[in-house]
């Protein structure tokens, strides 16, 4: 073979091997179709859970309790089975505060994917060996088997009954000596002392927490002007760290020094001294001043530069409860909305007349280029939510009738976070971070941050925003 | 002008003596209908504790949930109903606690709790009058006040919950009924509740105001005024100016909830159908909630900063330091509270621009907190301090303040504010710097003015156990949330279990959990001291705590017209304690000049100390004394 023919051949079956490596390394990366886990975690989990109603009711055994056809319509349009009057539909509706369940224009491989999810759950929860807890079902503090109600009175009657007597025995005790004139306890001194005990306690407290605790908080910032945000915060806590030892050493200490210790101590009779305020009045002033300058400085590069003209654009859609993304495809343009095109079959309210909005991509799942910039389009269908990435130090409410952004470049790819953080489950999420109603905690999309070429490969699998059946089928295929 | 003769506005006309024969009280008009202060300032604490239980069994639901969230909970079931369905605390539910819980605890406990009950008994006392400048309109804003906590308690009964928005009720989800089932009538309920309650509050700051300025006793000039009178005066001036401010967010809340108006709505698609309300603005309510809701935390915190300085005071036996300075960081905190709200609202949409200028103003605001708290330090620096739980409470106020007031410093910066708004970060601020710090304050007053209350001693004892538990308890409930916070752990969160990088908060929740159902437990000792003392205390003597003010001058029996005969005059500040060659470590400020030796006539605001003999002064070594040394303030 010539030469340049071999080395094709070898990277070519060198780059097989590796795609087909990655896809099973990074299975959610790469996946060709949206697996009926995932689409019920990015769906339906923010107000399903199996064995429990949340904002929703529970699907453990949905299959038993209404058939297929029933499950295809509703899924679909659930709007549309509770007006054509369907009496279970209805009651369910009222039965949960008429909390309305979005349309999925999904197809019934998809459907039937996440219902098969849905019965492989119930089997998994079912087998699953019962939780630790007392035989008439409290919850265990301990964590295997706790007392029983009866034996948590009994506790409790003990504790106060040997509260009582200690109670008892102590007046008559001090009783006693006060009628000798012993003073058995110097009241003032132990309470002095405890400020001491107290602050020694505490701070060994505190710096446990540190220790302890910080390994659990978020990982480097995955975005430009994140690890800037970081550098502040580390700033910020050192100066505030640096008073909050000095002050609390003052304040616990001098009980313990000026305590009152008999009839001839005396106080100082010191009641103001104008340049001693003068000094702690500009010396916090500085600081601070120092501090927050900083922090404009930093506020006005985050909210008050324009994208560029190459920013990546997508917009995020808040509703009760979850959210929805959409690209705006080749021609680099979102398609026009309107609120009163929302609808069961047109759940952003796009309009269909727009041009540009004919090639808008929806997505399951963000996905992001690595270093290059990103603008996030916000828009709330119903009530206030709060867009919250927290990896890339991102936060901005998103208002109905009031399109807010966030302009960010994120710097570290999921590959690369997962590496850093031995993680490698590690997903970005959104998470809503404002009030929004009853599954407020639940509203959760992922993001992923790839190369350039990951972020091409996935973008031209995913499906506009309009559904063409001519170019279009339901599965979605690699190239 | 000082007018000791309010004969004009009293119904009763009390400019003659004392044997108040001339009318004859009923029960109803002594305890129910009553007109005076000192019946009324029980009112308010009774209702107060009363909240305060009920808010915090509110929290330990919540907790609980929180600590286990796998779990049942039967017994739960059998209290809640429907709201815990086989065990498991309902979503909703959960969120209508934390609303509940917030709402009643900054309101009903914090605001009228802690001013009703020590401006009412305080400000007539302290300064010299018989009562309020117009008792009528004291009786009735407790009233209206007793009928709003009524209101709210009857909305955590409905059958589609009590409001659930979060107690800063942002709309458009408080304002739609189908948003959550606690913005239907438990929502409405609320807002009624709040209407007559802030109709209660700006009747009461009137009172407080009017009877400052006018009624003190010959000789009381503003700058002889005890520092907890100084708080409850400007805490009143905040309260009048901003609190209708609040009712006019509440009451466009109320006519877009039922007049279909659109003040705070616009473009909504809900439950299923489009909404016919366009133009308005969510943001609009913001900017009108948190203009009250900035000046609102100053009115939770000035009165407990000032019941700290009076106890501090009178228990290290020294004059607090600095009392010009105190008064005038008391006023610009004041002013500046006004100007500061936006810092709330760094990540909500409006205009950056207004960022960077509520990032500075707030940075301000910063500073006479920080030099209120050296005043403190400085105010135990050579103090004589005698522990009781009064001073045991306002220390731990003082230290609560910083801990909480500097986490301030990162939530004031919009930058840092990005990640950390509305995560656990920021409850656990404002639990410490305003929750708790207030609390402590409210049982520092409440150890310190029992005596003059109820005319009884608290058990000492059971005071210190109660400080202790409870201090410890605080700590280990909300230190811990700031790392929580950092770590982007959102508030308000029914669970944690769905986000992979928040399930790993389980283990300390529980620890959380299980430290505030002991530091809530801890309570019951306060409410057995306090209730049981009222029967078993020893006998109060008239001035238990050797204190200057004059509040201590008058008979422990209460009277009607607090003073039989004149109302004493006052000649001289309230800080005179420890003054070098005085026979006692306390001169009252009712002690005349021509009493008094030359050396002790001068106002006592000198500052060079003088010694009677050095001896008496404990050898300095440390670091406060040292840096004044640097300082050249104090000779080495």
């Amino acid at each position: 073979m010539k030469p340049n023919r071999y080395f094709t051949l070898v990277f070519r079956s060198f780059f097989l091997v590796m795609v087909s490596l990655s896809a099973g390394i990074f299975p959610q990366a790469l996946s060709a179709q949206p697996s009926g886990q995932e689409l019920f975690a990015n769906n339906c989990a923010s107000c399903h859970k199996i064995d429990q109603p949340m904002a929703g009711p529970a699907l453990g055994g949905i299959d038993k309790r209404r058939d297929g056809a029933w499950l295809l319509k509703w899924i679909r349009n659930s709007a549309a089975v509770i007006a054509s009057g369907d009496q279970y539909a209805v009651d369910l509706f009222n039965q949960y505060n008429k909390t309305a369940m979005p349309a999925y224009d999904w197809s019934d491989e998809e459907i039937k994917s996440v219902l098969a999810y849905i019965k492989e759950e119930e089997i998994a929860l079912a087998n699953k060996p019962k939780a630790a807890d007392g035989g008439d079902g409290t919850a265990s503090l301990a964590g295997g088997g706790g007392p029983t109600r009866g034996e948590s009175a009994l506790m409790i009657l003990a504790l106060i009954v040997f509260g009582a007597l200690l109670l008892f025995a102590g007046r008559l005790l001090s009783a006693q000596y006060r009628l000798r004139g012993i003073r058995l306890f110097n009241w003032n001194s132990i309470n002095a002392g405890l400020f001491v005990v107290f602050l020694v306690v505490g701070m060994a407290l505190v710096g446990l927490q540190f220790a302890r605790l910080m390994r659990h908080t978020l990982p480097v910032a995955a975005s430009e002007h994140g690890v800037v945000i970081d550098q502040m915060l580390v700033i910020t806590f050192w100066i505030t760290f640096v008073v909050f030892v000095i002050t609390h050493y003052i304040l616990f200490v001098y009980p313990w020094i000026y305590r009152r210790r008999g009839a001839e101590s005396k106080a100082l009779h010191y009641a103001h001294n104008d340049r001693l305020e003068f000094a702690w009045t500009i010396v916090p002033a500085i600081v601070l001043t120092v501090l927050i300058l900083y922090g404009t400085k930093v506020w006005r590069e985050i909210t008050q530069s324009e994208p560029g003209k190459d920013a990546l654009e997508i917009e995020l859609f808040a509703y009760q409860f979850g959210w929805q993304a959409r690209l705006p495809g080749s021609d680099g343009m979102l398609g026009r909305h309107d609120y009163r095109l929302i609808g069961a079959t047109n759940s952003m309210g796009i309009d269909p007349e727009s041009k540009e909005g004919k090639d808008d991509l929806l997505v399951p799942e963000v996905y992001l280029p690595v270093g290059e910039p990103v603008v996030l389009r916000l828009r709330a269908r119903d009530v206030i939510h709060s867009a919250y990435l927290p990896h890339f130090r991102v936060q901005m409410n998103v208002v109905p009738g009031m399109p807010t952004q966030f302009v960010f470049t994120p710097t570290i790819t999921t590959e690369e976070m997962r590496e850093k953080i031995n993680n490698y489950n590690f997903n970005y999420v959104l998470a809503c971070n404002k009030i929004c109603g009853v599954a407020h905690f639940n509203m959760q999309m992922k993001f992923v941050v790839v190369t350039r070429p990951e972020y091409d490969q996935w973008l031209a699998r995913q499906r506009t925003y309009f559904k063409r059946p001519e170019t279009q089928t339901a599965s979605i295929l690699l190239p | 002008m000082s007018n000791s003769n309010p004969s004009a506005s009293t119904a009763h006309g009390h400019n003659h003596g004392h044997d108040h024969g001339h009318h004859k009280d009923t029960f109803i008009t002594k305890y129910i209908f009553s007109q005076d202060h000192k019946i009324i300032a029980k009112q308010y604490l009774l209702t107060g504790m009363f909240m305060a239980v009920v808010a915090a069994l509110l929290s330990l639901l919540f907790r609980f949930q929180l600590g286990w969230p796998e779990d049942t909970f039967p017994w739960m079931e059998s209290i809640l109903g429907d709201w815990a369905k086989g065990g498991r605390l309902d979503p909703g539910f959960y969120l209508s606690l934390v609303t509940m819980h917030g709402t009643i605890m900054v309101f009903f406990v914090l605001t009228a709790g802690l001013t009703g009950t020590f401006a009412n008994l305080l400000i007539p006392f302290q300064i010299g009058a018989r009562d309020m400048a117009s008792p009528f309109l004291n009786m009735l804003s407790v009233w209206i006040f007793l009928l709003s906590t009524v209101i709210m308690l009857l909305s955590l009964f409905i059958e589609s919950g009590p409001a659930a928005a979060g107690w800063t009720i942002y709309p458009p989800l408080s304002a739609l009924p189908q948003a959550m089932p606690g913005s239907g009538l438990g929502m409405t309920l609320w807002l009624i509740s709040m209407a007559l309650f802030i109709a209660s509050s700006l009747m009461a700051a009137l009172n407080y105001i009017t009877t400052i300025l006018n009624l003190r006793t010959p000789g009381m000039t503003m700058t002889r005024m005890p520092l907890t009178i100084w708080s409850f005066f400007t805490t009143s001036i905040l309260g009048v100016l901003s609190f209708p401010v609040l009712l006019s967010a509440v009451v466009l809340l109320i006519f877009d909830r039922s007049f279909g108006t659109s003040f705070y709505l616009s473009e909504i698609f809900i439950a299923g159908e489009t909404l016919n309300r366009t133009g308005g603005s969510p943001i609009l309510f913001q900017h009108l909630f948190w203009f009250l809701g900035h000046p609102e935390v100053y009115i939770v915190l000035m009165p407990a900063l000032g019941i700290t300085s009076e106890v501090i005071a009178t228990n290290a036996r020294k004059p607090i330091f600095g009392y010009r300075t105190m008064v005038g960081s008391l006023l610009g905190i004041s002013f500046l509270s006004f100007i500061v709200w936006g810092h709330h609202m760094f990540v909500t949409g409006m205009n950056p621009f207004l960022g960077n200028v509520f990032m500075i103003l707030t940075l301000v605001i910063a500073v006479p907190s920080a030099v209120k708290t050296f005043n403190y330090l400085a105010t135990l620096w050579k103090g004589n301090i005698r522990f009781t739980p009064g001073i045991l409470f306002a220390i731990g106020l003082v230290s609560l303040f910083i801990s909480g007031g500097l986490t301030g410093i990162y939530l004031g910066n919009a930058a840092l504010d990005i990640n950390l708004h509305d995560t656990y970060f920021v409850v656990a601020h404002f639990h410490l710097v305003m929750g708790s710090a207030s609390l402590f304050g409210m049982l520092a007053g409440v150890y310190h003015w029992y005596p003059r209350m109820f005319g009884r001693m608290m058990n000492e004892k059971l005071g210190y156990l109660h400080f202790w538990l409870t201090f410890a308890a605080v700590y280990m409930v909300f230190f811990p949330m700031h790392f929580m916070g950092i770590d982007g752990v959102p508030r308000r969160y029914y669970n944690f279990t769905g986000f992979e990088y928040m399930a790993e908060w389980m283990d300390l929740n529980r620890f959380i959990s299980i430290s505030a159902i002991l530091g809530s437990a801890a309570q019951l000792i306060f409410i057995w001291n306090f209730f049981g003392s009222m029967r078993w205390g020893k006998k109060a003597p008239m001035n238990p705590w050797n204190s200057n003010t004059i509040e201590w001058t008058a008979p422990v029996e209460h009277i009607h017209g607090n003073w039989p005969g004149e109302i004493p005059h006052v000649h001289r500040w309230p800080y005179d304690y420890s003054r070098p060659g005085a026979p006692k470590d306390f001169i009252p400020q009712t002690v005349k000049d021509d009493d008094l030796p030359e050396e002790l006539r001068k106002p006592a605001m000198q500052p060079a100390p003088q010694y009677a003999s050095k001896e008496a002064v404990p050898s300095e070594t440390l670091l406060f004394g040292r840096l004044l040394q640097v300082l050249g303030i104090r000779k080495a």
